[in-house]
């Protein structure tokens, strides 16, 4: 019985410290080598380098939730935003976070700018955390530029449901 | 007042919500408490928000959140009190050294495939401001879980809790629980706190100077609350007041030291001194709240943040199936090898690797913690709850598949039952039959039922015969959480119940006891279980009494009309009249074959007891169509020793009612047997509901009979007996 216990006692310390040690050289390759995402999460001001014709109008609010590489998004005009807090967030677009910028695709229904539907998004992050780059628009020909400026970061544990 | 008035809505639609949604799940054998997390799910973005946007979001405003954070908060802090209160150190009974090592694999492994996982996981669901060590450890944690609270559930509603396979399983997830809270407050520490640094030790060290301060100096205190329990004999507020306050300031204290609220509440629960009385009195009052009232709200709390939605692309589903594939595989494969290397059989060892596969509840919880520290994003969130949902929802049905019922029986302990089986054995000369012939006997009053017993043992006691009689005492669960469907407290009421029933067996008919044999189990279907044992058993009869309508007249309906409906053995329903002695029986003949079962029935009586005699009414409505009786009855008849056959007379009578002429003959008459059939008034409608005219009519006591085998063994087995010992 005694041999038993001393026999198990030490299998059951190689096992736990083995695990720990593996443990241990997994994180530390992890902390090294993996490299996961830059945060892009929350709302950010479009402001778009140039007007559309005949529009006044050249503000955008786009709404990042990110998990990971997997983006989701929403784009709103700042009017609406206040009225319907909950048709607009629902993410319509969606995207795939890569080395710093990204790309972003889907059904905008509500949003328009003076008549015209945003269709894709394309940006970076720029270096003082805002975003850089172009839109492009349902029968518009060609994308328009802009520059993008983070709101405020929203908390993740509130976001239940807009 | 407005927000007040919302939140106070939100718990009403959740509670209405809850409940259905978990009978519903009940109702397919799944725990109750899936169905909880499932409605919550449901009144968040993945079904409500999809369905009706709008409604939803008048529902749940995002102000109301942080009212069901606090309520949902509060009611987990209670609920892992209650945990700790149930984790009992009987658990850990036999096979200490076969739990250990099974439940330290059963974490080592999926601990160490959650880890390979994060490094798979991390470049794609996790951001750059999460340490890669804190995901890596939320993740092993994560899939190191067992969900003790369901898995006790479970095992008691599978009456596993008295074989070797449910106790080990207990004692493995118990340590097994234990020891992934420890992970998770470690995951804690180091999450808050970026990495296993200076602060991230000091929190641990903290708390185990806490967990031993609490179970030195707390455990002396709550000893002595526990002394002042037994001398008072009951709880009184100013007790809870205090007990209460001390969940709450345990919380506070793990709380500050890092580690989250709930460890605080579930040391707590734990260190309480485990007498009984003061346990059982303690979960009862607290838990009817918390379970119906509050563990809800955080359901719908924690489906709120589950976005079923973001999993668009089947990329992210391939994912989700890996982690899914993962979890099981760390947890099956693991426990599997362990206990095959502590020499289990490899059917019980792939039972216990299912039943430690579940993650449940808790699971859910340690996501929560995780989502709120921001170290899994929602969609890895989602991902998990998914994992969690799926594995418990595999437990039951693999379960059965592996380990069903009837393997069971053969692996409890029950040492009592053999020697007296040994007794039995000896003086009762077995000759033909390799099982012996069995009545199921459902006594829900076992001390109002005597007359069934009576008619039980006429039925079955023939001298030639070996034969048994299981009173079969079914107990319901109250509720289907409660601190009484714990295995420890279901096994005391099993116990209760079967010395009760022995105590009435031994002074109803004390020369044969050995041949009544109890069986007491637990159920959450009466219907279902019976007919289920009835199978098991191979019993030849089920025989009831009749159904005390509470709200149709119906004396067949309920349980007993479900039992008729669905047995696959025959059934007999009993209506006493309170006839002391069955000397004179009546059966009218109707020429189908519940009749004759009636007759085979009554010829057996006949054969057990030389004083009875058989009357066999032929009603013939008809002059010219005089019906036979059948082949079988006929050859029956002939094989009938004379001494018996001179004791049975057919009469024939000629009625335009046919029940009204049964009626008129059953005046005087100990029993009628009659069979399930259009012309008693007795037969099986749509929807299997049976009518049951002769029973409201008959002047005497009623057996009604139905039939189910072809072939049946009342009369054939102790005929054959009879000859062979003739012709000997």
């Amino acid at each position: 019985m005694h041999q038993f216990n001393v026999k198990s006692l030490t299998f059951y310390a190689v096992a736990i410290t083995s695990v720990l040690i593996l443990f241990k050289v997994v994180t530390a390759y992890g902390e090294s080598q993996l490299k996961a995402p830059k945060s892009v999460f929350g709302k950010y001001y479009i402001t778009l380098a140039e007007n559309l014709s005949n529009c006044k109008q050249n503000t955008l609010v786009l709404d990042i939730q990110q998990s990971g590489i997997f983006l989701n998004a929403s784009l709103s005009t700042p009017t609406n935003q206040k009225i319907s807090t909950h048709r607009e967030k629902n993410p319509s677009l969606n995207g795939k976070f890569n080395n710093n910028s990204f790309s972003l695709s889907g059904r905008v229904d509500n949003t328009r700018l003076c008549n015209a539907i945003p269709e894709t998004l394309q940006a970076s992050l720029v270096p003082e955390g805002g975003l850089s780059g172009q839109i492009t628009f349902k029968d518009v020909p060609k994308s328009i530029k802009f520059n993008a400026i983070l709101q405020k970061p929203q908390e993740q544990s509130t976001q239940s449901f807009k | 007042m407005h927000i007040v008035v919302v939140v106070l809505l939100e718990i009403l639609v959740v509670i209405g919500l809850s409940r259905f949604v978990g009978v519903a799940f009940r109702w397919i054998n799944q725990p109750l408490v899936i169905g909880e997390i499932v409605a919550g799910i449901m009144l968040g973005p993945s079904l409500l928000g999809l369905v009706a946007p709008g409604f939803a979001a008048t529902l749940f405003p995002s102000e109301a959140v942080p009212f069901l954070n606090m309520l949902s908060q509060v009611g987990l802090i209670f609920f892992m009190f209650l945990i700790g209160l149930e984790l009992n150190p009987k658990y850990l009974t036999g096979n200490l050294e076969t739990a250990i090592l099974t439940s330290h694999i059963s974490i080592l492994v999926p601990f160490c495939l959650g880890t390979f996982l994060a490094v798979i996981l991390y470049p794609l669901v996790s951001v750059s401001s999460v340490p890669f060590t804190a995901f890596a450890l939320f993740l092993g944690a994560a899939m190191s879980i067992t969900a003790f609270p369901v898995l006790a559930r479970i095992i008691t509603e599978n009456n596993l809790q008295r074989t070797r396979l449910g106790t080990l399983a207990l004692t493995c997830a118990a340590v097994d629980d234990v020891t992934a809270w420890c992970v998770l407050a470690v995951a804690i520490a180091v999450a808050r706190n970026g990495s296993i640094d200076q602060k991230a030790v000091l929190t641990i060290i903290e708390s185990l100077f806490y967990i031993g301060f609490m179970f030195t100096v707390g455990r002396w205190f709550l000893k002595r609350l526990s002394r002042y329990y037994e001398r008072a004999g009951r709880l009184s507020q100013l007790t809870m007041a205090l007990i209460y306050s001390g969940v709450v300031a345990s919380a506070l204290i793990t709380e500050y030291i890092g580690i989250h609220l709930i460890f605080g509440a579930f040391l707590l629960g734990a260190v309480m001194p485990k007498n009984e009385g003061l346990v059982r009195e303690l979960a009862v009052k607290t838990e009817d709240f918390v379970l119906i009232f509050l563990l809800p709200v955080f359901f719908a709390y924690s489906g709120l943040k589950t976005q079923i939605g973001l999993l668009n692309s089947p990329q992210l589903w391939g994912l989700c199936l890996l982690v899914l594939l993962v979890a099981i595989a760390g947890k099956y494969i693991g426990t599997y090898i362990a206990a095959r290397v502590c020499g289990i059989n490899k059917r019980e060892a792939s039972a216990l690797g299912w039943l430690m596969n579940t993650r449940g509840l808790t699971e859910l919880i340690v996501l929560n913690i995780g989502l709120e520290l921001k170290v899994i994003s929602p969609l890895l969130f989602t991902m998990l709850v998914i994992m969690a949902l799926v594995t418990t929802f595999m437990t039951s049905p693999l379960l059965e598949l592996t380990y069903p019922k009837r393997l069971i029986r053969k692996d409890i302990i029950e040492p009592k039952m053999d020697t007296e089986e040994i007794n039995g054995a000896a003086t009762v000369s077995v000759s033909s039959s390799e099982h012996p012939y069995r009545i199921l006997v459902p006594v829900a009053n076992p001390s109002t039922q005597r007359g069934l017993l009576h008619l039980a043992t006429a039925i079955s006691f023939n001298r030639q015969q070996n034969t048994i009689v299981n009173p079969l005492s079914l107990i319901e669960l109250p509720e289907d959480y409660a601190f009484e469907s714990t295995p420890a407290e279901a096994e005391k009421m099993i116990r209760q119940r079967q010395q009760e029933l022995e105590e009435l067996i031994y002074r109803f008919d004390p020369a044969n006891s050995y041949q009544i044999q109890p069986i007491v189990r637990i159920t959450n279907n009466v219907a279902r279980e019976t007919t289920q044992i009835a199978h098991i058993e191979q019993a030849n009869l089920i025989l009831l009494g009749w159904h005390r309508p509470a709200f149709s007249k119906n004396r067949l309906g309920g349980r007993v009309g479900q039992i008729l409906s669905t047995a696959d053995v025959d059934v007999a329903v009993y209506i006493d009249r309170g006839q002391q002695k069955i000397e004179s029986i009546l059966v009218p003949f109707s020429a189908n074959i519940h009749d004759d079962l009636a007759i085979i029935l009554a010829l057996r009586l006949l054969l057990n007891k030389d004083t009875c005699t058989v009357k066999i009414l032929q009603v013939v409505t008809d002059k010219h169509i005089k019906k036979e009786l059948s082949y079988e009855v006929q050859t029956l008849m002939e094989q009938l020793p004379s001494s018996v056959r001179e004791r049975i007379y057919v009469e024939t009578v000629e009625a335009v009612e046919p029940i009204q002429a049964v009626v008129a003959a059953s005046e005087g008459i100990d029993l009628t047997i009659a069979g399930t059939s259009r012309a008693w008034g007795i037969e099986r409608q749509t929807l299997g509901r049976y009518t049951d005219q002769l029973a409201i009519y008959c002047r005497s006591s009623l057996l009604i009979t139905r039939r189910y085998s072809p072939v049946t063994a009342h009369l054939t087995s102790v005929l054959a007996d009879m000859h062979s010992q003739v012709a000997s």
